[in-house]
């Protein structure tokens, strides 16, 4: 099996070090979600993962190969990444942009796979109603969504050629509403079914909760927690890295596990009580 | 959410370049009558008919009928018309490339300096290219050289000082073209100082800008380095697209961005560089086709690209035809006019992209 395994991983931006001596691997056809504080090195860790950033000591592998060593075409094949913020400024129609997810895929020669790739990764976001739209003119959570199609569509394979590939999300629901928030990590997990391993790095713990098979959770530019989402996701767990206190409540209907903040931010209500005297 | 193809309708259409193709032919046509214009108007008028007749006979090999008209279109005006549509379409076409790289759509070769550096290169050339090389018939072949020279230093000097994060904004964009048109003005100043009296009727003459000065070995060495240029194009088109998407999208869609821009800033430098040689100072043509363009058909450069070598070699004729028309039977440098014409127009790109509050 083809895996991403990042060993020992620092990363520095300018002088400053974001990441210390992190080791996860990520596996094909599963759910990791990457929770922690703002500012922890979860996207930092992202990049690490994606090849986009490199390592100032450790590695991070694909299949075995540094990602150092692969040249940009090869990696782009194997993994695809939706950066947190989206810098596209220019009037792009939604369809060119989702079009050009494919490529790398473009010296191929095999248009028509190419032309079902960006068709379902249309319909799959949802987008495909204003695909003649110039990307400027839409919100913020559509050019979300647009965006998140693109990488869908870089992901795409042949449902007779399933390839152990990667996907990686920067906070791919920060500008969504409630139900496309849900369809997105839903989607994650469909197309881990289908071979990819996706990392995600989302802050709703629920969301986490529900559609990860696994929890990476990042503090202060370490790995604090690793694990199925109940083992992780405890009170205890998050009172430490976040500062809050919450209670973890079962719901009987689904099975499944709430997390319902009772408390606040300790410093920060800290300095709210500062300024109330 | 459906993961599964809701429909196969269309799906031919999912790649297909837009209507904006259809403005091809009619840019083609513009350019065609421009270079119909050029050969036919000015001091002296010739008719369509003459053209025909004189192009038919220099076709067969056979002599000319009017001699004088022979000349006249030939050996004075054809060059001419040939400057104009490559010197147009070049600079438009940089300036569309530089946009993309800049991924800012205010960039344009004499905005941000490498016009001033081709510039500065230029005119050192005109002055002492002569007694470096001892005849000076050799600096024609050696200015596109020098001036792509200066050109390419001053855009690697823009590019590294105004990029801020990966991203150029437009604020530092336009103050570090401003320091690199500085010193290369300034560079100009120096040399045209030291100069002679003849050296500076030379320079003068030359940075007015004109494609007047247009003769078949005046133009030929640039007019190479052009066409290479522009032949360098189609290959640069999709992966311009990708950049314009952000160089970390770029990067992860399997781009080697740093290696690719490289290129292109020596592809824009030589460019503009040789039409800087042998055209001076023409300014505003690269912002104001490839910005037009873009209203109407978008900023893909698969069609972007095409449009503005058309367009802009269409409006570098017409511009050349109303210079020679305007206050005959003088003419009016054409870098005055498309520096008139522009310089209102980058003003008011620059009012819109502070009211629609736009991060240029």
């Amino acid at each position: 099996m083809v895996m991403v395994s990042a060993s020992h991983v620092g990363v520095s931006l300018g002088a400053r070090p974001v990441l210390t001596d992190v080791t996860l691997d990520v596996l094909p056809g599963e759910v990791l979600v990457i929770v922690g504080p703002n500012g922890a090195g979860k996207s930092t860790l992202l990049r690490a993962f994606s090849g986009e950033l490199p390592v100032a000591s450790g590695s991070v592998c694909l299949g075995g190969s540094p990602l150092d060593q692969m040249s940009e075409h090869d990696l782009a094949r194997k993994r695809a990444l939706m950066p947190q913020h989206a810098s596209l400024s220019f009037p792009f129609k939604v369809k060119d942009v989702v079009s050009m997810g494919r490529e790398p895929f473009r010296s191929d020669g095999m248009p028509e796979l190419d032309a079902v790739a960006i068709q379902w990764a249309l319909a799959a976001t949802d987008t495909d109603g204003f695909l003649h739209r110039p990307y400027t003119r839409l919100s913020g959570g559509e050019q979300q969504r647009v965006q998140l199609a693109r990488v869908l569509a870089q992901t795409w394979r042949p449902a007779d050629k399933p390839e152990d590939r990667f996907l990686f999300l920067d906070e791919p629901t920060s500008s969504l509403d409630l139900s496309h928030q849900h369809a997105t990590l839903h989607l994650a997990g469909e197309l881990a079914k289908q071979g990819v391993g996706v990392v995600a790095v989302v802050h709703d713990l629920n969301l986490a909760a529900i559609y990860a098979d696994r929890v990476a959770v990042i503090s202060g530019g370490c790995l604090a927690a690793l694990g199925p989402p109940s083992d992780v996701l405890m009170p205890d767990v998050i009172q430490t890295v976040f500062g809050l206190t919450v209670r973890r409540i079962h719901d009987g209907d689904t099975g499944r596990h709430l997390i319902l903040p009772t408390g606040h931010h300790a410093s920060m209500s800290k300095a709210i009580g500062i300024a109330a005297q | 959410m459906a993961l599964v193809d809701r429909s196969h309708a269309g799906l031919g259409n999912v790649r297909d370049l837009d209507t904006g193709i259809l403005l091809l032919p009619f840019l083609l046509a513009l350019a065609g009558a421009g270079v119909v214009a050029g050969l036919t108007m000015g001091s002296a008028d010739l008719s369509v008919p003459v053209l025909l007749t004189e192009t038919w006979l220099a076709l067969t090999g056979a002599p000319p009928q009017d001699l004088v008209a022979h000349t006249v279109l030939f050996d004075i005006r054809a060059p001419r018309v040939v400057l104009g549509v490559f010197v147009g379409g070049t600079l438009a076409v940089s300036g569309a490339v530089l946009q993309a790289l800049f991924r800012n759509p205010l960039a344009e070769p004499s905005i941000i300096g490498v016009s001033a550096g081709a510039g500065a290169a230029a005119v050192t050339t005109i002055a002492f290219g002569g007694i470096v090389t001892s005849f000076s018939a050799a600096v024609i072949y050696v200015m596109p050289v020098t001036a792509f020279l200066g050109g390419l230093v001053a855009t690697l000097l823009v590019m590294a000082v105004a990029r801020v994060g990966g991203q150029t904004p437009v604020l530092t964009m336009l103050l570090a073209g401003i320091a690199v048109t500085a010193i290369g003005s300034a560079l100009m100043g120096l040399v045209m100082f030291l100069s002679n009296d003849e050296q500076l009727r030379a320079i003068n003459f030359w940075l007015l800008g004109s494609l007047g000065s247009a003769t078949w070995a005046a133009i030929v060495p640039a007019l190479i380095l052009m066409v290479l240029v522009l032949a360098c194009l189609p290959m640069l088109t999709r992966n311009l697209n990708l950049i314009l998407l952000g160089e970390r999208e770029a990067a992860s869609l399997g781009l080697p961005v740093e290696r690719f821009k490289n290129m292109a800033v020596v592809l824009v430098a030589a460019g503009v560089g040789a039409a800087v040689a042998v055209s001076g100072m023409i300014g505003f043509v690269g912002i104001v086709v490839p910005h037009l363009l873009r209203l109407v058909i978008g900023p893909d450069h698969r069609v972007l690209l095409p449009a503005s070598l058309l367009g802009g070699a269409a409006l570098l004729l017409w511009a050349d035809v109303v210079a020679r028309l305007l206050i005959p039977p003088a003419e009016l440098p054409i870098g005055i006019l498309t520096a008139l014409l522009g310089a209102p127009f980058f003003l008011w790109l620059l009012r819109r992209a502070g009211r629609d509050g736009s991060s240029w």
